[in-house]
């Protein structure tokens, strides 16, 4: 480390200060580059697909799966309680974007949209023209939201750049292009289904099968990495090194909201990693769900080898992104955030996300957030969710807030921690967006208790909840004992729940 | 080679047009009536007649494709192979050509494995519809079955071709900048 000199050392205690009156963190950084330098920071989201927070070890998982990451975080404030919205894509990036929660957007459903009337609520109208803004939704998925909003984007970069092939077609209707994405390649032209379109459907899914087959996938012993359900494939260090070219290169202030599709299965280590975790470790064993598809464990240990060794590869090539960009100088001008739109389980006989269970593995998601030229850790233990990096975003480039955002600036950026805030998952792929939530999963978080509500599936509506501070695994319900803060969490979690349904008459 | 000798007549072209409309529009409308239900979980009536409009527009494109398929065989090969009975030949081919399309696409399934000797066997497929149409031309009744056919299937041209129209202006419209 380099010696601190006057300048630094009033920075540094400049920044302390206030952190020191701030509960749940050791340290807090005032607000971005702007108060000190006079100039805009860049603001960069990068959203890794399916990424979750338990299977890395930047946040204590066993196996060495985020070395990189770990490294990072030594220079990083680092939120060990970040949840998603969701616990899958559509409702993920939707509550990241728009900085409400599912209940709100209303975008719950597979290939559901923010609802018509909310697409004004984004936070790339919220960070304001003054700032380049960019997105790339590498993640055919966070389309869905994405395109909704491109009248508020400056440069919307297409799901195949820097791909190796791709048959999409919506982005060559740029004028309309979450519609054409919905018609299009959603449909009509959506592989690996009946095709819509007779003629035109089996002469792109033969290019698709004949063009894929004959890509060259060396060093992917289990064939290249691909957008599933989606003729898009690409490899790690090619997507990577294009970020590292891409990212220097914009127009400066810039915010850029980067999705990518990895580790979303399928799960397609590069060769170095493949087996890297054919170990020892067997992680806990837990009771099949009922409302699970009853995978066996030895099946979802066998997958989740492969889904650590996914990460690992991610996290290596992370390495070169981020080496390049101290190398050219954005991260000293930089926010850089890392997270996830929702995580990935292979527990309780549920293997990957499409699940109506909402326990930590599906929801708990990193956020890492390095702040311009950082040089030491925060850690921040007080629960916080997605629909807190809006504010957060509009905070570090000098927006305020906006009404109708349900988030709080995130502590450590400028927020106070609040141990007392509640803060909601919610799952609800079942039930129709436009009316009240009926069929769905409520997961809520405050302080170390966490409250899980199911209601639609079975006749009788069912709570669990647990104590994840002294219970990480989420093994000991403590509902059915009916401590005494039950009555009142439950309360709190309906009465959010019928307040978000007031809209809906039916 | 006189090109314009070959060219169909519109009175030759409709019918054949209207078969194609037929199969490649309610094949795609079955898959829109599929879909239907996922959508209205979500979408506004506006969004789903947008989507409605795209692949319209994109039913329109393909029906025009496959009737140049007649058409240049009409103008390339000689008079008595194609031109003279151009109608029930037409048919025979876009019909049976397209009913191929339709069991190969069902196949095409998500979880199943890609269909690549359906693939393989479409020239062999190929054969085998020039084969029947030849048959069916030979076979008098069924040459005016074919013909009878066609010309009843005019009448969906009425629908088609307006909604189609108004697809493709909604498509483009929704794209002038």
């Amino acid at each position: 480390m380099p010696p601190l000199d006057r300048r630094g050392f009033l920075k540094l205690l400049g920044a302390a200060a206030p952190g020191l009156l701030l509960p749940g963190t050791s340290l807090q950084h005032g607000r971005a580059n702007e108060s000190r330098s006079g100039v805009t920071p860049n603001v960069i989201i990068l959203v890794l697909d399916a990424l979750s927070a338990t299977n890395m070890s930047v946040y204590g998982y066993p196996r060495p799966t985020t070395p990189v990451l770990e490294g990072f975080a030594e220079r990083a404030t680092v939120y060990h309680s970040h949840y998603s919205g969701g616990n899958y894509t559509i409702p993920g990036v939707a509550t990241l974007l728009t900085g409400t929660y599912p209940w709100t957007h209303r975008a719950i459903n597979h290939s559901g949209g923010v609802r018509r009337g909310l697409a004004s609520h984004n936070i790339f109208r919220a960070v304001g023209a003054e700032v380049h803004r960019l997105a790339f939704p590498q993640a055919v998925w966070s389309n869905f939201a994405v395109s909704q909003f491109h009248e508020d984007i400056d440069e919307l970069l297409p799901t195949s750049t820097f791909s190796e092939l791709d048959f999409l077609v919506a982005d060559m209707f740029p004028n309309d292009i979450n519609m054409a994405f919905r018609a299009l390649d959603d449909f009509t032209f959506k592989v690996k289904d009946v095709p819509t379109s007779l003629v035109f459907g089996a002469l792109q899914q033969g290019l698709d099968y004949r063009g894929s087959t004959h890509l060259s996938s060396d060093g992917y012993p289990r064939g290249l990495p691909h957008n599933v359900n989606y003729p898009v494939y690409f490899r790690l260090e090619k997507l990577f090194g294009g970020l590292a070219r891409l990212l220097p290169s914009l127009p400066q202030p810039f915010f850029a909201y980067v999705h990518l599709f990895p580790p979303h299965a399928p799960y397609r280590p590069s060769r170095k990693f493949n087996g890297k975790f054919f170990d020892d470790w067997w992680p806990v064993n837990k009771p099949v769900h009922r409302l699970s598809d009853g995978g066996s464990y030895a099946k979802l240990t066998d997958a989740r080898r492969y889904y650590d060794a996914y990460i690992a590869s991610i996290d290596s090539e992370l390495g070169s992104l981020l080496a390049s960009l101290q190398s050219m100088g954005v991260l000293d001008s930089s926010y850089l955030m890392i997270t996830s739109d929702h995580g990935e389980m292979f527990e309780r006989g549920e293997k990957a996300h499409n699940t109506a269970l909402l326990y930590d593995p599906v929801v708990h998601v990193p956020l890492l957030v390095s702040t311009p030229a950082q040089e030491s850790r925060l850690d921040v233990r007080t629960p916080t969710n997605a629909v807190d990096i809006l504010p957060t975003v509009a905070h570090i480039l000098g927006k305020a807030t906006p009404t109708w955002s349900e988030g709080t600036i995130l502590p450590g950026l400028g927020g106070v921690a609040d141990e007392e805030r509640s803060t909601f998952s919610v799952e609800a792929k079942g039930n129709p967006a436009h009316s009240k939530l009926r069929k769905a999963t409520v997961a809520m978080r405050r302080g170390s208790l966490k409250l899980i509500y199911y209601t639609g599936y079975e006749s009788d509506d069912a709570f669990e909840l647990y104590d994840l501070e002294a219970d990480p695994e989420e093994m000991q319900d403590l509902y059915p004992a009916g401590p005494a803060v039950v009555g009142r969490l439950r309360e709190e979690l309906m009465e959010a729940m019928y307040s978000a349904d007031a809209l809906y008459t039916t | 080679m006189n090109l314009r000798r070959g060219w169909p007549t519109l009175g030759q072209l409709t019918p054949v047009y209207a078969v194609i409309v037929v199969l490649v529009f309610s094949w795609s409308l079955y898959r829109f009536f599929w879909r239907f239900p996922s959508w209205a979980f979500f979408a506004t009536a506006g969004e789903i007649a947008v989507i409605l409009a795209y692949m319209t527009s994109v039913n329109v494109l393909e029906s025009l494709l496959v009737l140049l398929t007649p058409i240049v065989m009409s103008v390339l090969l000689p008079e008595n192979w194609f031109h003279s009975r151009f109608v029930s030949r037409s048919v025979s081919l876009v019909a049976l050509a397209l009913a191929f399309l339709m069991y190969l696409d069902s196949q095409l399934q998500t979880y199943a494995p890609f269909p690549l000797e359906l693939y393989r066997a479409a020239p062999l497929a190929g054969v085998a519809v020039l084969w029947l149409v030849f048959v069916i031309d030979r076979v008098a009744i069924l040459r005016r079955a074919v013909e009878a056919l066609a010309d009843r299937a005019t009448v969906f041209l009425y629908v088609s071709i307006p909604l189609g129209l108004v697809a493709v202006a909604t498509v483009l419209i929704r794209n002038v900048s």
